[in-house]
């Protein structure tokens, strides 16, 4: 301890007054460089708005010089748009001594718009005109234009989403729905606009089971599920059908979804027209193989001999007429087998199959056409799964092998090849290519090729004894598979039909167990 | 010689059919032109096999048939649809009936009292 008797009493007095001077200096010293060099700006305001003292950081975020700014109000500062609002507050913070904190807009001398977030506290000493509040102003309009960035763009989707007349839902992985749009509710008929709450049936009006919704599938798979006709329970309007199709959705490389999105539009009144057009062809059809009926019996009997002999010119016409009766019936058929195929109206009964066999038995059945043209089929083995409906699969590969083999030369071989690691499609594909040697398609026409009625050569119809609907039948059957059909040039002359079947889902495949989900699932993909 | 009772609306087919059962296929042939006449015909003369036309105006084939099963003189005669098959479905609503076969419109008339043989050959006990 220091004994208080080392100084004389006046040298004591004189040199604390030093020491505190000294003092304060130093203090006044720190303060100012502090003030001075500080990142944000500091104010000192008065109840009327004046500001009493403002540093430099807050006279550049308000983009005035200290010497010009001489009687600094908020009001010479602050947006005009923002002034009153801004004022109100400053007045009742000041009136009930409160903090405050606000974020408002400067304009500039420049005419340039500033965010600034303001924060203040009530500050007084015994000097009654210092009374007024010590505050701190940061230049915030980054932050505020990303927020609004964020917002503008926030509302653009939700607008989108909103206004859109395709019902959305999303669906997380653990089941719970995380949002649905109005249309959604308003298709399904419930609060929620949860697909799963609205009694929903499959196209052959059979209930659905939980895991055949397309959120389900999407989730379970990791693949999008496309176009599944759904049927509703409307309240007011009665049944009605929705089509749905849902995606994936994955966070960054995730391998499993996050969760999937389901949209669905109501195709009621598509199904009705279709159903009409349907209608209408099996009507027309009906009465047209009644007279037809009649045609081919009473020709058959007369050109067969059983009505009596005829003269070689009157039978010459009367086969004319009975092959050209044929025709017309098989005319009649393929239209109504498009028609039919066209509407969707039959629910496509689907199994799951092995594909080879199913090209086995086609091939089979084609045997003896082919046969009697003098040519050979050869096919290719597989064991690949799909899950298809049967007769319509026959018959593409029949009518593609039939085209096959009208335009091939006789001694020549028709191929039916099986492509399973197809590289144009995804993973879940299988590709059937028929492979003939004939003239081959013009490059023009590839694609016409699939238009009911179009024939390369316009004799065809005629020497080939075509309706012109074959190509089109396979067209509408494969893409009701979720396939593609197109043609190519066969390396070295003659065309190639080449179309696409999903296969079969592992979930979906009678056979396999959880365990060896996984397995078929990385068999079927790319190698 | 064997009997069929050809029922169809449409005169043209009765007549097609008619020469061509008796004349190809050696049968002896009744007509009759819809549902009412076919019941009446059939409990008179009751045929060796009924050979029915599906859409009719009056009583169509599939109630024609269920009033041919329903009665006992003629529950026991074998029918036949011939259909032009044109109606969705109409196939799978036919099979779920008591009719023994389905023979499509447009027939062979070449081959048509064949095809009436093999569905009855396939019906046999």
């Amino acid at each position: 301890m220091i004994p208080a008797t080392l100084s004389p009493p006046g040298d004591e007095d004189s040199s604390a007054r030093h020491d505190a001077e000294h003092g304060r200096a130093v203090a006044e010293e720190r303060y100012q460089t502090l003030l001075e060099s500080s990142p944000i700006g500091i104010f000192h305001g008065s109840f009327t708005g004046e500001l009493v003292f403002v540093n430099r950081k807050w006279c550049e975020i308000a983009g005035r010089s200290l010497q010009r700014l001489t009687t600094p109000t908020w009001r010479s500062v602050i947006h005009p748009d923002d002034v009153e609002l801004a004022e109100r507050r400053l007045r009742r913070a000041f009136e009930t001594g409160a903090d405050f904190e606000e974020d408002f807009r400067l304009l500039t001398p420049l005419g340039e718009v500033r965010w600034v977030a303001v924060r203040s506290v009530p500050f007084s000493v015994t000097d009654e005109r210092s009374v007024g509040r010590l505050g701190t102003m940061e230049d915030v309009s980054e932050r505020r234009a990303a927020e609004d960035a964020l917002q503008r763009s926030e509302e653009l989707h939700r607008s989108v989403i909103e206004s859109m007349t395709e019902g959305i839902c999303v669906q997380a992985a653990d089941g719970h729905l995380i949002e649905s749009n109005p249309a959604a509710r308003r298709l399904l008929g419930t609060p929620s606009g949860d697909l799963r709450d609205a009694a929903a049936v499959g196209a052959d009006g059979t209930k659905l089971a939980k895991g055949q919704f397309p959120a389900a599938v999407a989730l379970r798979t990791g693949r999008s599920c496309n176009d599944l006709v759904v049927g509703v329970q409307d309240p007011v309007k009665g049944r009605r059908w929705l089509t749905a199709s849902s995606q994936p959705l994955r966070r960054g490389e995730a391998r499993r979804p996050w969760a999937a999105v389901c949209t669905f539009s109501d195709i009621t009144d598509q199904r009705e027209i279709d159903r009409m057009k349907s209608d209408f062809v099996s009507v027309v059809s009906h009465e047209m193989r009644t007279p037809l009926t009649s045609i081919k019996g009473a020709l058959g009997l007369v050109t067969s001999g059983a009505t009596g002999e005829l003269s070689d010119g009157a039978q010459k016409m009367m086969d004319i007429a009975a092959n050209s009766t044929d025709r017309l019936i098989r005319l009649v058929n393929d239209m109504l087998d498009l028609a039919r195929i066209e509407s969707g109206q039959i629910a496509l009964v689907r199994v799951d199959v092995n594909l080879g066999e199913l090209l086995s038995e086609a091939v089979s059945i084609f045997c003896p056409v082919a046969e009697g043209a003098g040519i050979e089929i050869v096919v290719d083995q597989t064991n690949a799964r799909v899950t298809v409906n049967r007769d319509g699969i026959i018959q593409t590969v029949t009518n593609l092998l039939s085209n096959a083999v009208k335009f091939s030369p006789s001694g020549s071989a028709v191929a039916l090849a099986v492509n399973e690691h197809p590289t144009t499609d995804d993973d879940a594909t299988i590709e059937i290519r028929v492979i003939d040697r004939g003239r081959g398609v013009p490059a023009d026409q590839v694609d016409d090729i699939f238009v009911r009625f179009h024939q390369v050569d316009l004799s065809d119809s005629r020497d080939k004894g075509g309706t012109g609907l074959g190509l089109a039948i396979c067209k509408s059957t494969v893409e009701q598979h979720g396939g593609r059909i197109w043609m190519e040039a066969t390396p070295g002359g003659g065309a190639t039909c080449v179309f696409t079947l999903p296969l079969s889902q592992p979930a979906s495949s009678h056979k396999s167990s959880s365990g060896r989900t996984t397995d078929r699932h990385k068999r079927a993909g790319r190698s | 010689m064997k009997r069929v009772l050809v029922v169809d609306d449409d005169a043209g087919i009765r007549e097609v059919a008619r020469l061509s059962l008796e004349v190809v296929g050696g049968w002896t042939v009744s007509l009759a032109e819809g549902g009412a006449d076919a019941i009446e015909e059939a409990k008179l003369q009751p045929p060796d096999v009924i050979l029915l036309d599906v859409m009719m105006p009056g009583i169509d084939g599939v109630e024609t048939l269920q009033r041919l099963s329903h009665d006992p003189n003629t529950t026991h005669i074998p029918v036949i649809f011939l259909t032009a098959m044109a109606q969705t479905g109409e196939r799978r609503r036919l099979e779920a009936t008591s009719a023994v076969g389905l023979i499509a419109k447009p027939f062979d008339p070449l081959t048509l009292g064949k095809s009436i043989e093999t569905i009855l050959s396939g019906t046999l006990p």
